[in-house]
């Protein structure tokens, strides 16, 4: 290795550095890194900056958009009030409902922005039953890294995949969504188990949750209609992009797009909606590997993995399967699935050459474990993923603490469990 | 610019016979000599008690401050009468009123007018100056003492000149329920919490009582149509008795100097959407800024 890999190595382990210990914003921290991959020559600018992936900025730009405009109708409070009703007030039936639903909806849109308006709505529900609002929380969270997981939109690690790859929406679809729904079934037993016991909720207090006028909910029924078209046609337009041959981006884009022009919204004040400090975490993060890509040393990162595992398909899925959910409860899973990518195209030619595995094969399994490791393993401790820490700061901030220990509690058997789960899966459909 | 200079000696009225304020602007403006408003007495005078019935314009020390702005006036006058006995109506330390301070002005003029205003506030803080005045046998005497005071028309109004006395204060431990009844009975909708030294430390209002009132989540679900009752909100209120003020306190109390200008403080409580200015001088709260009575004073002089 040359002076200029080391020199990568270097301001990538101080970035990450930086990144976990919060000292700075990630979000500057990673653009720091970036700029330093440029400024001290390691990469260079045009090449750092074609590293930037427009594919995932815009999609996730695009979905941001058109979220705002459905929770400004008052969508998500309908909805979970809805579900409370159908619950009927008891705390079972209300755990699974809000969860499925939770999971549901982070399938379709972002986790975070999903607990985000969930959370609320969870909290005034179980103030009005008189039943503690932890366990629901933390179940929210870890059933929308579950439900994140089912699609290429659920979570930003798969939009990286898919980006990187050229995977399709119907891709996610046909290999993730049957684990990560068996996941999800696991995950509402261990929620059943976790508020067993929960004192009954009297007839008085479920009669409040009934008499809540959920269509009032609704604030703009315009916007409702329209959010909810154009939702459901970006959504049937990620169902045939690969037959439409247009990229999820364009359609994220186009169907914001269409919302601004349909309610002639200011565009200054919708933007405001736009999330700019993630967006610009992953440019940096970008750069960042670019530097790595550029010097070589993911590719003697890959060489490494390879060696370890002796060219196994399995065990190098398992590898990446495991690493990636114990790395992603202990790191943010975006840093880490930008630089995991990279080490895993260089490893599929290798792997398929050696076992005499058709790449389709070697890429079928490698991509499906890291997707899976990645989204899951968020879910073993409070900061795994960011659904995690918004929900922990929701209950902070409305005077509930949520400590790390409580949350690993019923986190970490769950992201066990369900990576045990995908370990099986992997195995019976890519390798055996 | 000088109040002296504003307020020339034939403007000044010696032994005013009337008993109210009302009679005693009314002969101020008929008995002073040289002066020749292009406005008719009578819409003057209307002009003036339509002011004066608003809100009073006295003063402390003894003086009544009744002034108008009239759009096609075509000057700016400040006239002085000093009544012989003191008239019915009392300033706002209960002193009652013989010294009238008239001030008329165009709609251009309203500045000045805020000027002249806040300097004659000044002169009720002379308390010998004023008796000086009282005692004076001519116009010219009396004219002789405002000059010597040298009391100037500030260019910039500064919250000393706007401010007024803090009707009450709580402490920390103080009972929500108790800061309740101290804003009731002070027709106010928000109390400076101060500390051990009197410093303000902090504010309580209705708006931070609403606030703990209604859980944190509540704000961030937006609209609340759904719900007609909330018990969670209905506790909080049942609870006055054993919340204090410090659980729901605004710790970021917008605190100036006397001399600060008012443009400043107008621009802090803008910028913070409050509606009270603290002001402060050497860590002793000595006045409070009210939103509404500057935009009042400074629109509706």
């Amino acid at each position: 290795m040359d002076f200029s890999a080391y020199l990568a190595i270097a301001i990538f382990l101080i970035t990450y550095v930086l990144i976990i210990s919060e000292k700075v914003h990630k979000t500057a921290a990673a653009l720091a890194g970036g700029c330093a991959m440029i400024l001290c020559g390691v990469v260079k600018e045009e090449e750092a900056l074609a590293a930037v992936d427009l594919e995932v900025i815009f999609l996730l730009c695009g979905m941001m958009i058109i979220v705002h405009f459905l929770a400004e109708s008052g969508f998500f409070r309908y909805l979970a009030i809805r579900l409370a009703q159908m619950a009927r007030g008891r705390p079972v039936p209300l755990l699974l409902l809000l969860c499925s639903g939770t999971a549901v909806l982070s399938a379709m849109v972002d986790n975070v922005t999903t607990v985000l308006l969930v959370a609320p709505v969870t909290f005034l529900i179980t103030a009005a039953m008189g039943v503690s609002p932890i366990p629901y929380l933390i179940f929210e969270a870890l059933a929308s890294n579950v439900g994140g997981t089912a699609t290429l939109i659920g979570d930003p690690p798969n939009i990286l995949i898919a980006s990187a790859t050229g995977l399709t929406f119907n891709d996610f679809l046909f290999n993730l969504t049957p684990v990560a729904a068996v996941c999800l079934i696991f995950t509402l037993g261990a929620a059943v188990w976790a508020i067993r016991g929960e004192a009954r909720v009297t007839a008085d207090l479920r009669a409040r949750i009934m008499e809540m006028d959920a269509p009032k909910a609704i604030t703009d029924r315009k916007m409702l209609i329209k959010s909810t078209a154009v939702l459901g046609a970006v959504l049937a337009g990620f169902l045939m992009h690969g037959l439409l041959g247009v990229k999820p981006a364009s359609i994220a884009l186009s169907g914001a797009t269409a919302l601004l022009v349909l309610t002639r919204a200011a565009p200054s004040k919708v933007f405001k909606a736009v999330e700019w400090p993630t967006l610009f975490f992953f440019i940096g993060l970008f750069m960042v590997i670019s530097g790595l890509v550029s010097t070589g040393v993911l590719e003697r990162v890959a060489q490494g993995v390879l060696s370890l595992t002796g060219n196994s398909l399995l065990l190098t899925c398992m590898m990446v399967l495991w690493f990636g959910a114990i790395a992603s409860a202990l790191v943010d899973n975006i840093p880490l699935t930008v630089t995991l990518i990279p080490v895993i195209k260089d490893i599929i030619p290798a792997i398929a050459a050696s076992t005499n595995t058709s790449v389709a094969t070697v890429e079928a399994g490698l991509w499906w474990s890291l997707a899976l490791g990645v989204c899951l393993g968020g879910n073993g401790t409070i900061v795994g993923a960011s659904a995690n820490v918004v929900v922990v700061e929701i209950a902070r901030t409305n005077g509930r603490e949520i400590t790390f220990r409580q949350f690993l509690w019923y986190g970490l058997p769950v992201m066990l469990t369900t990576i045990v789960i995908c370990s099986v899966y992997v195995f019976l459909r890519y390798i055996f | 610019m000088r109040l002296s200079s504003l307020l020339v000696p034939s403007h000044i009225v010696l032994g005013l016979r009337s008993r109210t304020l009302r009679e005693a602007t009314g002969e101020l403006l008929r008995r002073v000599t040289a002066f020749h408003p292009n406005v008719p007495l009578s819409q003057i005078l209307q002009a003036l008690m339509a002011r004066e019935n608003q809100e009073s314009t006295a003063l402390e020390s003894g003086i009544g401050l009744p002034h108008a702005r009239i759009p096609s006036l075509n000057d700016f006058y400040v006239l002085l009468g000093i009544a012989a006995a003191p008239l019915e109506e009392k300033g706002i330390d209960a002193i009652p009123i013989d010294l009238v301070f008239l001030i008329l002005a165009s709609n251009e003029k309203h500045g000045v007018m805020l000027q002249a205003m806040a300097a004659i506030g000044f002169l009720a803080q002379e308390s010998d100056r004023l008796q000086q005045i009282r005692q004076a046998r001519t116009r010219e005497a009396v004219w002789g003492f405002i000059a010597e005071s040298g009391l100037e028309l500030q260019k910039t109004l500064r919250a000393r000149d706007l401010m007024r006395p803090v009707a009450a204060t709580v402490q920390e431990d103080t009972l929500l329920g108790e800061a309740l009844d101290l804003m009731v009975a002070t027709k106010t909708n928000e109390l400076p919490v101060c500390g051990s030294t009197g410093r303000v430390i902090a504010t309580v209002s209705t708006q931070e009582i609403l606030e703990a009132a209604f859980p944190h989540y509540l704000g961030d679900i937006h609209d609340i149509t759904f719900l007609d009752d909330f018990e969670p909100v209905n506790q909080f209120f049942r609870s006055e008795s054993s919340v204090r003020v410090r659980e729901i306190q605004e710790l970021r109390p917008i605190v100036v100097d006397p001399d600060a200008p008012i443009l400043q403080v107008l621009f802090y409580l803008k910028d913070r959407h409050r509606h009270f200015a603290y002001v402060q001088d050497q860590s002793q709260l000595v006045g409070v800024i009210d939103r509404d009575e500057v935009i009042a004073r400074v629109f509706r002089p």
